[in-house]
């Protein structure tokens, strides 16, 4: 290195044949007369760069790879990008698609308690007693309920309708 | 060529499968009401089919054609947005 020969007067940030006092050496040749002033070529900035002892700083051994433009032989391969993990199915879609499947079939269930029990049950001169309400309640109760769960699926199939987007 | 969006298409089979099940299931169900003399009563089974078609030929019929209209919105809003 040039650095040496001259006993180290030159500053070791910078290449040395760009500073004042530099003399080239016989197996050296002048940089490109195309490079603008202050330039470095890049296949001398390897030899241009100062050694680490110089500097102090040893981070600068790996991340000088990564400066490069041109990768050398040497680098290992760049592994490929990761894939980006696949989006997580929204919490409260699937909570919906429960409570659709809990309506509809509790839905039947309450129809099939409550036509058992409207078979088994004689209200002739009973008058009104709690098991007419519940039955009632439970006969108002079925088509809403199946209705309205086989609406949430449709409805959670809508939404994935219109959020679809093609692959590119 | 445009890609389908294969929601559409499973939406589709939906109404379609439940608005002719819903039929299907009132008409199986009418022929019961007129029992002729000979006829014997019908079993478990037949009791079962009975009280889920009770259960769900209305839902049924509700949710499918409500299907078929909210994919006639979709399409024509999918249709008026390729045209701006």
């Amino acid at each position: 290195m040039a650095d040496s020969a001259t006993g180290g007067r030159f500053d070791p940030r910078f290449d040395p044949r760009f500073q004042p006092g530099y003399t080239p050496g016989p197996k050296e040749s002048t940089p490109d007369a195309a490079a603008p002033p202050g330039s470095v070529p890049q296949h001398r900035e390897a030899e241009a760069a100062p050694p680490d002892e110089v500097r102090g700083d040893a981070s600068a051994v790996e991340t000088a790879p990564e400066q490069r433009d041109t990768p050398l032989e040497s680098d290992p391969p760049e592994p490929n990008p990761p894939e980006p993990d696949p989006p997580e199915p929204n919490p409260l879609e699937r909570t919906l698609l429960v409570a659709g499947a809990v309506l509809v079939f509790g839905g039947i269930a309450i129809a099939f308690w409550a036509n058992s029990v409207n078979y088994q049950y004689n209200s002739f001169g009973n008058g009104l007693s709690w098991q007419q309400l519940l039955l009632a309640a439970a006969w108002s109760l079925t088509a809403p309920m199946v209705t309205v769960g086989l609406a949430i699926g449709v409805g959670v199939m809508f939404r994935r309708a219109i959020a679809w987007k093609p692959p590119e | 060529m445009r890609k389908r969006n294969p929601w559409i298409g499973a939406l589709w089979f939906c109404a379609v499968v439940l608005v002719l099940g819903a039929f299907a299931a009132q008409v199986w169900q009418a022929s019961f009401w007129y029992p002729s003399a000979t006829d014997v009563s019908p079993g478990p089974v037949v009791r079962f089919l009975q009280q889920i078609a009770d259960a769900l030929v209305s839902p049924a019929l509700y949710v499918g054609f409500g299907t078929i209209g909210g994919l006639l919105f979709l399409h024509a809003r999918n249709r008026a947005r390729r045209k701006s």
